[in-house]
C-alpha cells in the first residue's frame, strides 16, 4: 500500500466495500462537492436565538429570555451546534448539558421551539424571520439555564428496580438464555435513553410528578415486567396498582409524540394497565432448543 | 417556588417515615384490600374478569404499598365507557325503564369519574389546599347525585330517557 497515492488507496477502499456503502460514499462525496459550490455564498445568515437564562447565584433576578445572533453559515446544522457556538464565542456563562452529540446519551434534552427533544439531533430551522426559542425541560426545577434537576426522575427510575429479578440459576451457569420470540418483545422498549423528554411533556406528570411515575419510567417498568427472564412480574405489578403510579395516565400521548427516539411509551403504559386489570396476562417464556 | 420545593422535601420525608408503618400494618391492609377487590369482582367485573389475576393481586402481599387497588376501578371505568356505546342506541330503540335506568346510572358514573380525574389533577392539595380539594370532591359527588336524580325523574315521572333523547333530537 505504501507505493500508492491517496487517490488510489481511497479507490481501493471504495471497491472493497459492499454496494450500499459505496453508494453512501458517492453520495457523501457529491454532497461535499455541492457544498463546496454553495460555500462561495458567504452572506451571513443571522438567526436570532432566544435562550432561557436563570442563575442560582443571583436568585433575585427573575428568569429571562436572552437573545443571541448566530450566523448559520459559520455554525453546524443542529441546535446543539448553535448552543456550543454561543458558549464558545459569545457567552461562556451559558449552561447546558451535552455529551455524545449524536442522540444516544440523552443529556441535551430541552424544549426547542415548544417541543421537548434532543438539541443534538434537531436541526435549526433556516427560516431567519423566526427566532429559535430554547427552554429547559418543562415543569422541572431548574438548576441553571437549560439544566433541569433530574433527581426525582432518577429516584423514580430506581424505584422500579430496573434490573433482572430472578432466583433461577441459568442452565449453562453463565447467562439467562431467552427465545428470540421473547427477545423481540423488548424491541421498542430497551432503546430508551432516559432523556426525560416524554415525562416532562406529560401533563399528568406535570401535575402529579411526586406520585405518578411518568412515561419514561413506566416504559422501563414494562420492559422488566414482560422480560421472559424476570421472575418478579407479580411483585412489580403489585407495586403499581395504586391510583397514581400508573393510572394517572390519561392517554394524552404527548409522550409518544415527542419521543426523540421514536418510541411509544403510551403503548407500554396501556399494556401495564391491561396487565394490572387482568385484561391480558404475561406469556410463559418459550422453550429454547439448545 | 421555594415553598413548593420545601413542601416536596417535607412530603418525601413523610413518605419515608410512613413506609415502615405501612409495612407493620400490612396484614390489616391486605385484609381490607381483599374485601374491596372481592366486592369489585362481584359487582362489576364478573363476566369479563378471569379469577387468577385477582388471586395474584390479593395473594402476594410482598409489595403492598398503599393498600389501595385502583386496577378494578380502572376496569370498571372501561366497562362503563364501552357499555355506554351500546346503551345509548339501546335506550332509543328499546325504550324501557330498565335500559333507561342502566343508561342513567352509567352516564352519572362516567361523568363522576371524569370530573374526579379533573379534581385530582387540577385541585391538588399542595396548590389549592386541603379545603378546596375536599370541596371539589364534594361538589362533583353532589353534581353526580343531582344528575342521577334528574335522570331518574325523567325516567319514572316523565316519559323515559330514550324518548327524551328522541325529543331532543327532534328539536
Amino acid at each position: 500500500m505504501a507505493g500508492l497515492g491517496i487517490v488510489e488507496t481511497s479507490a481501493i477502499r471504495l471497491l472493497k466495500q459492499p454496494f450500499t456503502q459505496q453508494i453512501k460514499q458517492i453520495h457523501i462525496s457529491t454532497a461535499l462537492a455541492a457544498s463546496d459550490g454553495v460555500a462561495v455564498d458567504k452572506t451571513p445568515k443571522i438567526k436570532t436565538v432566544q435562550v432561557y437564562r436563570w442563575n442560582p447565584e443571583t436568585p433575585e433576578v427573575k428568569p429571562k429570555m436572552q437573545d443571541y445572533k448566530v450566523d448559520l453559515n459559520s455554525c453546524g446544522p443542529m441546535v446543539l451546534d448553535v448552543l456550543i457556538k454561543i458558549k464558545n464565542s459569545e457567552d461562556s456563562t451559558l449552561t447546558f448539558r451535552r455529551s455524545c452529540r449524536e442522540g444516544i446519551c440523552g443529556s441535551c434534552a430541552m424544549n426547542i421551539g415548544g417541543v421537548n427533544t434532543l438539541a443534538c439531533i434537531s436541526g435549526v430551522n433556516t427560516d431567519l424571520s423566526k427566532p429559535l426559542k430554547i427552554y429547559p425541560l418543562p415543569h422541572m426545577y431548574v438548576v441553571k439555564d437549560l439544566v433541569p434537576d433530574m433527581k426525582l426522575f432518577y429516584k423514580q427510575y430506581a424505584s422500579i428496580e430496573p434490573w433482572l429479578h430472578t432466583d433461577v440459576t441459568p442452565a449453562n451457569n453463565k447467562e439467562h438464555l431467552q427465545h428470540t420470540y421473547d427477545r423481540e418483545k423488548l424491541d421498542g422498549l430497551y432503546e430508551c435513553i432516559l432523556c426525560a423528554c416524554c415525562s416532562t411533556s406529560c401533563p399528568s406528570y406535570w401535575w402529579n410528578s411526586e406520585k405518578y411515575l411518568g412515561p419514561a419510567v413506566l416504559m422501563q417498568a414494562y420492559r422488566w415486567i414482560i422480560d421472559s427472564r424476570d421472575k418478579a412480574t407479580a411483585e412489580r405489578l403489585d407495586k403499581m396498582k395504586d391510583p397514581f403510579s400508573v393510572f394517572r395516565c390519561h392517554t394524552i400521548m404527548n409522550c409518544t409524540k415527542t419521543c426523540p427516539k421514536g418510541l411509544n411509551p403510551g403503548r407500554a403504559i396501556a399494556r401495564i394497565k391491561s396487565l394490572l386489570s387482568g385484561a391480558s396476562n404475561k406469556e410463559e417464556p418459550k422453550a429454547i432448543k439448545q | 417556588m421555594l415553598s413548593l420545593k420545601l413542601f416536596r422535601q417535607a412530603k418525601c420525608s413523610v413518605f419515608a417515615a410512613q413506609r415502615p408503618i405501612s409495612f407493620n400494618a400490612l396484614s390489616k391492609c391486605v385484609n381490607r384490600f381483599n374485601v374491596t377487590s372481592h366486592m369489585g369482582n362481584k359487582i362489576l367485573t364478573k363476566p369479563l374478569l378471569t379469577a387468577p389475576m385477582i388471586a395474584r393481586f390479593t395473594g402476594s402481599a410482598a409489595a403492598v404499598k398503599t393498600g389501595k387497588n385502583y386496577a378494578s376501578h380502572w376496569r370498571a371505568e372501561r366497562i362503563i365507557s364501552i357499555a355506554l356505546m351500546g346503551l345509548f342506541p339501546a335506550s332509543v330503540l328499546y325504550s324501557s325503564q330498565i335500559v333507561d335506568t342502566l343508561l342513567a346510572a352509567s352516564i352519572s358514573l362516567h361523568v363522576y369519574w371524569g370530573l374526579e380525574a379533573l379534581v385530582v389533577d387540577y385541585l391538588r392539595v399542595p396548590v389549592v389546599g386541603q379545603l378546596a380539594n375536599k370541596a371539589g370532591h364534594a361538589a362533583i359527588a353532589l353534581l353526580a347525585i343531582i344528575t342521577l336524580a334528574g335522570f331518574l325523574q325523567v325516567i319514572f315521572v316523565g316519559d323515559g330517557l330514550g324518548n327524551a333523547i328522541v325529543t331532543l333530537w327532534k328539536l
